[in-house]
């Protein structure tokens, strides 16, 4: 034993993230650039600091070159300390065998040991792949007042979307006491943000038992979570209002990005009590040129601007020539983008290269937007011409 | 062959004194996001210099402040790294130093104890992107005892103090002239020297011991003739910041794209503290040029020709030309402001105008509310 932690952070990295496509192609998900100098998973970890949680697991499997590389040892996040701090988390070769992460369950599971070095009374459970400001030490006082044994972040979603979540049914002191994963008729509108906080005694007893049974996919949602329920553990639900986003679509990441350039919603990275920490590159900061126009956007250090943008998010290191046009598109760092190029409605991935006069995407039609998305490393050739919605995947390798 | 870098963080503050009411020189913000120091310790560590000694003064609060630990700079070692050394900090009764030589009386036992083969003295004004290895080379090719780093230009401004190396063909430095500016193109020291460690303590010692003060009047200038003092000429882009003048001309530097070439290398960057500001956002309705605008900045308002630190808020309406906006700095809306310096936190509320002219910017001092 280090020395006690009331409350340690797991925060699960492990999945492909699919949905990304061509975006988590070489890179784990939580390793997304966002919002013009972050990664998703900033916003997690400076959750995490700024809710004065400073021991951080993250047990990751899928391509973690990038995101070891990112973490490292924690200082951008202040998670670099002598007691406690972030921790990358891989599966590892035991003397009775070698196991992959099997499901989010499992992947706490087999990492029993480094949270007992701590000997919390709590931990919570994030994953990496959602953008929002939130403080845990609230939902931990109120885990703590309830007596709970699992205590569950909900948020109202709009009733025609909750079919798309786990639907917490609860009662009027805030018990828990149903659970429904993506119903077809949502019995109310509060659904499960994926954040969860046991009693760590609680929590260790279940994942032995998950462990044992051989038809379990080790899964909280699908497993730990209604096994619990059935057991009559004491559940709430913790009720949390604010900016949440699921990045874990194309679309969704590409509205969160927007959703940074409305003066309302970009608070969330520019509140001064509740900063987002990240990684910084080391660059001079921007220059806008002389026949550059920028409007409604947001941009990065170390970029250079000589064409036209609107209502798009610019990353850092990014040249944009002149005479080019960028709407409602994301340009990811150290992106190149040659003179005459149309950009809209697109992402556009990290270190790519967009020839002379390409048309990347194009507006919105009466059948919806649909959107862009060039694969980091990707070298587009002058005058070609990406179609809205295509997507276009030229490197496998992560670069950085 | 190692070197130790000792920085002077303070040479002549007088020279701009609303800007350094409250802080060093070496503390002074340039750039946007940098503090003038930021240029010196990076071309220390892009050289391989990763033992530096800051020689503080006095005003060295902020100084301190951005240093750190000299993580930032990857100066946090356990062999090396960064060392501060304030006045009266040791026994030697070195106090609040006078001139370079004076503040090199302070760091002699520390000098002492090291076994580095070489000393790289640098005073913290001089912004350019240089390798000392090749001042190195230089030095070791010549067998010099001294090498000093100059660059050819003409004097700026008549009315400083510049060192001026007179140097034959073989780059030897006959003679140097402190304080006065003729006519036409010198030799202008640009504050940069490498010397060997023992003969640096020698000459320290020797200097001492008969009161002189000055490294470039009493050593460069009195012993040219008997110790091997060369001179390498920096063709680079460097400028001196000495005036508020120069510091505005050397902000305005920044907008072309050939001096931020030669200053923000990829294989050389310029290392600072990180203050994690989010990126920059823009309204809908704003005109931008010729701008080089830090992180952590809301833009409501226009812009042209002006270099904007991090966090500063321009707003709705406001016309800003030729200026530059230290970090934190809140301007009001429809505010016009022309050829000024507006320090870091200053507040110009709404409508207010100012205007300097560009050879004599109009100089805002920190904190202060218009």
């Amino acid at each position: 034993m280090i020395r006690k932690n009331r409350c340690i952070a797991m925060l699960l990295a492990g999945g492909q993230g699919s949905r990304l496509h061509v975006l988590t192609k070489n890179i784990a998900k939580p390793a997304v650039p966002f919002g013009a100098k972050y990664r998703i998973i900033d916003f997690t970890l400076s959750n995490c600091i700024n809710s004065d949680i400073n021991v951080v697991g993250v047990p990751t499997q899928y391509q973690p070159l990038v995101l070891n590389r990112y973490i490292r040892n924690g200082l951008p996040w202040d998670l670099d300390r002598l007691y406690g701090g972030v921790y990358i988390l891989p599966p590892y070769q035991q003397s009775n065998g070698t196991d992959w992460y099997k499901g989010t369950a499992n992947a706490i599971y087999q990492n029993i040991r480094f949270i007992e070095q701590y000997d919390p009374d709590y931990v919570l459970i994030l994953s990496g792949d959602h953008i929002y400001s939130m403080d845990y030490s609230k939902m931990i006082a109120y885990h703590e007042e309830k007596g709970a044994d699992a205590t569950i972040a909900v948020i109202k979603v709009p009733i025609e979307e909750a079919s798309r979540f786990g639907i917490m049914n609860t009662n009027e002191e805030g018990k828990i006491v149903s659970f429904e994963e993506k119903p077809k008729v949502p019995k109310n509108d509060e659904a499960s943000m994926g954040i969860y906080v046991f009693s760590w005694e609680k929590l260790k007893k279940y994942l032995l038992e998950d462990e044992a049974d051989p038809n379990s996919s080790n899964d909280f949602g699908k497993n730990i979570i209604p096994k619990m329920l059935a057991d009559g553990e004491k559940m709430y639900a913790y009720p949390f209002s604010g900016y949440w986003k699921d990045v874990g679509t194309i679309d969704s990441l590409w509205e969160a990005n927007m959703d940074l350039l409305n003066e309302e919603t970009n608070g969330i990275i520019n509140d001064p009590n509740w900063k987002i920490y990240a990684r910084n590159p080391v660059c001079p900061p921007q220059y806008i040129g002389d026949g550059a126009s920028i409007k409604n956007s947001i941009v990065s250090e170390g970029s250079e601007i000589y064409g036209e943008i609107d209502h798009s998010v610019i990353f850092y290191k990014v040249y944009v020539d002149k005479d080019v046009y960028i709407k409602d598109s994301i340009i990811m760092q150290d992106a190149v983008i040659k003179k005459g190029a149309r950009i809209i409605n697109a992402i556009v991935g990290d270190h790519t290269v967009i020839g002379e006069n390409a048309v990347i995407g194009g507006e919105s039609t009466e059948e919806g937007r649909k959107i862009a998305v060039i694969g980091g490393g990707a070298v587009i050739n002058d005058n070609e011409v990406v179609a809205p919605g295509e997507m276009i995947d030229r490197s496998d390798e992560p670069i950085i | 062959m190692t070197a130790v870098g000792i920085i002077f963080s303070e040479i002549h503050d007088h020279n701009l004194p609303e800007i350094t009411k409250k802080r060093t020189l070496g503390s002074v913000p340039f750039g946007g996001r940098y503090r003038l120091i930021d240029f010196v310790l990076s071309n220390m560590v892009n050289s391989g210099i990763t033992h530096v000694g800051v020689v503080a003064r006095n005003n060295y609060q902020s100084l301190l402040s951005h240093l750190g630990s000299g993580k930032e700079w990857d100066l946090s070692r356990k062999f090396g790294g960064l060392t501060v050394f304030p006045p009266y900090s040791h026994s030697s009764g070195a106090g609040l130093y006078t001139g370079r030589l004076d503040a090199l009386k302070g760091v002699l036992s520390t000098l002492e104890k090291l076994n580095d083969d070489y000393v790289v003295l640098a005073d913290s004004d001089t912004i350019c992107n240089i390798d000392y290895t090749d001042v190195f080379k230089y030095h070791v090719s010549k067998d010099a005892d001294i090498t000093v780093v100059y660059q050819r230009k003409s004097v700026a401004d008549k009315s400083l103090n510049s060192t001026i190396y007179n140097i034959d063909e073989n780059g030897r430095v006959t003679s140097a002239f402190v304080g006065i500016a003729p006519d036409g193109e010198e030799n202008i020291s640009l504050g940069m020297w490498i010397v060997k460690r023992t003969l640096l303590i020698t000459l320290v010692r020797e200097a001492i011991a008969v009161g002189q003060l000055s490294f470039e009047k009493d050593i460069i200038a009195k012993r040219a003739s008997s110790l091997k003092i060369y001179g390498y000429n920096f063709n680079g882009y460097a400028i001196k910041i000495d005036s508020n003048r120069s510091l505005f001309e050397a902000n305005m530097d920044l907008l072309k794209s050939e001096v931020r070439k030669e200053l923000f290398k990829k294989n050389s960057p310029i290392y600072t503290k990180v203050r994690d500001e989010a990126p920059t956002r823009y309204a809908s309705d704003v005109t931008v040029k010729n701008s080089l605008i830090a992180n952590g900045c809301v833009i409501l308002g226009n812009l042209e020709n002006c270099v904007v630190s991090r966090g500063v808020q321009i707003g709705k309406g406001a016309n800003i030309k030729n200026s530059i906006i230290m970090h934190g700095a809140v301007i009001g809306e429809n505010a016009v402001i022309n050829n000024a310096i507006i320090d870091k936190n200053c507040v110009i509320k709404d409508g207010r105008v100012l205007s300097g002219h560009e050879t004599y910017p109009f100089v805002l001092a920190k904190e202060s509310i218009v």
